[in-house]
């Protein structure tokens, strides 16, 4: 079992989603020698949090309409003020060209009659999230991917960065099918795995029924930490309001095409033209809940246009849901609830820190898409910063491989495979995988979800090294899809720590309910305007340090 | 949480075995699809995927 395989690549991409997949197209346009290799978890085909498509590109300066500028001042209040606004404003920048780019490759941006896109706004200023209708987007990116000729190994997870001091020289990854064990060295590497989507557990109980794809288990964050990385934005715990029990989104399509929230008190909830979840979730938090979206004031065919693209793209599902329900907006208005706790650099702000050339802080690691701290960049970041990383990963594949390599990456992948090894053959096995992270993620609701204080922090903390310790002892694994499992949860079990250190270091309350220390409420400027940022000592022990916020583009 | 399987319909191809974004799926000794791991995410590729429109999902009890 467990078999071994050593390949090689010029660029390897831990992750083929929005980001992974453009990084590849990219790469292969710039260089068509290089040897890419992808290691995807699922199949590239459908993975990912774009596996049935999406409806709108969130972030777009549309010429002619609100600008990079705009999009940047309009950013930094969405932000609470904690961002670098370099890297989001070269996506500003870059982001009409991607649009354009899907549009080449067929994917449909509808226009008004005027021939304009059709611009909605979402931020607290300006339009620049723009309608697409793409149920086929992954199909179409893996499409592309297939003709650059990369290496595409589906079912792969990776497991561990290898690394030569503070450069990095490839990954393990583990097939979750076949148990076979890839030792891959690269001369540069791209994390585009994600965000931590199986974070909190959702009030259902359901392990699986999160709101965004939960194949991403936060497996960058953790592998990056471990190898040494700079991680960043840990304290911000995301919640957004999506259907309830079906955790299903559906708030930009309906709310930016005239649905109205209502609270439980019958009051509408005024959001001043935009969508502002931060308002919904402190409606909850002060017992106005729970809201409603209703659209029964609105024209047949407004309803049909917004049944259509909720039925159709991204989360198709939920056609079955409103029909096993008996739900109807013509009639209904329809429940939405706050998520569980997750992190994302997508729609958050969670993730390694990176500079507008997608570099982090390892040499030879770069990080695109919701596992780096880019923050709300949403698909368009994940795209245009895929494409960054490509460009910026040709210096790496000029030029060699660091000399001693083999000894040492011998010796890392030794450590690894053995670990996985023990895993799989454990004599003392007694809980399963799904029990284990139950608990794991029950304490994370239990401790990590606002109201945050010292004392609930301090005792995530202690569980998750308890929960570090004891998983390898008593894990049950009995194939090697729960092998694959099992390693996510040590996955979440280091983000789970990196959150609570990072809150604990905020002694503040910042962007409303994500970061509320009931032993610190207030929002303090004068002291707080900075990054918290984390980064291993002696693994597991994590050191935290500060760094200013930089608002010059 | 479960999924229907058309048994007329299904011919075995495997394809959504292939595909199932979180690995869920294998397939049972005719040949037909089977819900091995209760880890679904109601996404729908298997149902859209499907070329003979054999298998439909059953949202977890837990959601619906
Ligand atoms: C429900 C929902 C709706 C959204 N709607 C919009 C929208 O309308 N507009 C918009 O602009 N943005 C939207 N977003 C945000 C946007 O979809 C994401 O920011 C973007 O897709 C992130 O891309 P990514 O490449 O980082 O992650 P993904 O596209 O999820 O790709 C990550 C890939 O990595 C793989 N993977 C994970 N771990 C490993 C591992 N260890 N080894 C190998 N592979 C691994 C996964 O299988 C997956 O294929 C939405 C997000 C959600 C959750």
């Amino acid at each position: 079992m467990l078999e071994r395989k050593n390949i090689r690549a010029d660029f390897l991409i831990i992750g083929g989603g929005s980001a992974g997949c453009m990084a590849a197209i990219r790469a292969g346009e710039l260089n068509p020698e290089a040897e890419i290799v992808i290691f995807e978890k699922g199949h590239i085909r459908r993975s990912g949090t774009i596996a049935m498509g999406m409806d709108a590109l969130n972030v777009v300066a549309v010429p002619g309409g609100d600008t990079p500028e705009d999009y940047i001042a309009s950013l930094i209040k969405s932000c609470h003020k904690i961002l670098d606004v370099r890297p989001s404003y070269v996506m500003a920048k870059r982001s009409f060209a991607i649009l354009q780019r899907l549009e080449s490759w067929g994917v449909n941006f509808p226009k008004g009659e005027n021939g304009d896109y059709e611009r909605l706004q979402v931020h607290p200023h300006g339009r620049f999230c723009v309608a697409m209708e793409a149920p086929d987007l992954k199909v179409i990116l893996a499409r592309k991917v297939k003709e650059t000729g990369a290496r595409v190994y589906n079912r792969v997870m990776a497991t561990s960065l290898l690394t030569v001091g503070n450069r990095v020289v490839g990954a393990t990854g583990l097939n979750l099918r076949t148990g076979e064990f890839l030792v891959c060295t690269a001369r540069a590497v791209l994390l585009a795995n994600g965000g931590a989507s199986r974070f909190g557990l959702p009030n259902t109980g359901y392990l699986y029924g999160t709101y965004d794809y939960p194949g991403n288990a936060g497996d960058g964050y953790a592998m990056a930490f471990r190898a040494g990385a700079q991680l960043t934005g840990f304290e911000c715990c995301m919640q957004t309001t999506i259907i309830k029990d079906a955790n299903i989104p559906l708030l930009y399509i309906t709310l930016t095409r005239g649905g109205k929230v209502i609270n439980a008190l019958g009051e509408e909830i005024d959001m001043g033209g935009t969508v502002s979840v931060d308002k919904m979730l402190r409606e909850y938090w002060e017992g106005r809940g729970p809201l409603f979206i209703r659209l029964d004031h609105l024209p047949e065919d407004e309803i049909r246009k917004i049944e259509s693209i909720l039925f159709t793209t991204e989360r198709p599902m939920q056609k079955r849901f409103f029909e096993e329900r008996g739900l109807n907006f013509r009639q209904h208005p329809v429940e939405i609830y706050p998520t569980e706790i997750y992190l994302c650099g997508g729609h958050g702000m969670t993730g390694l820190v990176v500079d507008e050339t997608a570099a982090t802080t390892l040499e030879g690691l770069f990080a695109a898409g919701d596992v780096a701290c880019v923050p709300r960049q949403h698909l368009t970041g994940a795209f245009v910063f895929g494409e960054i990383a490509a460009e910026s990963a040709q210096e790496f594949l000029a030029a060699g491989m660091p000399g001693g390599l083999s000894s040492e990456i011998e010796e890392q992948a030794n450590q690894e495979y053995n670990r996985l090894v023990s895993l799989i053959n454990n004599p003392g096995g007694i809980i399963g995988v799904k029990e284990f992270e139950y608990k794991v993620r029950r304490i994370i609701n239990d401790y990590l979800t606002s109201p945050k204080n010292e004392l609930k922090l301090k005792n995530a903390i202690l569980w998750m090294q308890k929960f570090r310790e004891d998983l390898p002892k008593v894990i049950k694994v009995r194939d090697y899809h729960e092998l694959a499992r099992a390693v996510e949860i040590g996955f979440i079990i280091d983000c789970a720590e990196l959150c609570g250190m990072a809150s604990l270091a905020r002694k503040e309350s910042r962007w409303g309910v994500r970061h509320f220390r009931s032993d610190y409420p207030e929002t303090d400027d004068a002291n707080w305007l900075k990054h918290v940022i984390l980064q291993r000592g002696n693994y597991p022990e994590i050191n935290t340090s500060y760094k200013p916020v930089d608002h010059k583009v | 949480m479960s999924i229907t399987v058309s048994r007329e319909n299904c011919n075995g191809c495997g394809l959504c075995v292939e595909l199932c974004p979180l690995d869920c799926l294998r397939l049972d000794e005719e040949n037909h699809p089977y819900l091995k791991y209760d880890e679904c995410w109601y996404c729908g590729t298997c149902e859209t995927e499907c070329p003979l429109g054999a298998i439909k999902i059953t949202l977890p009890f837990l959601v619906r």
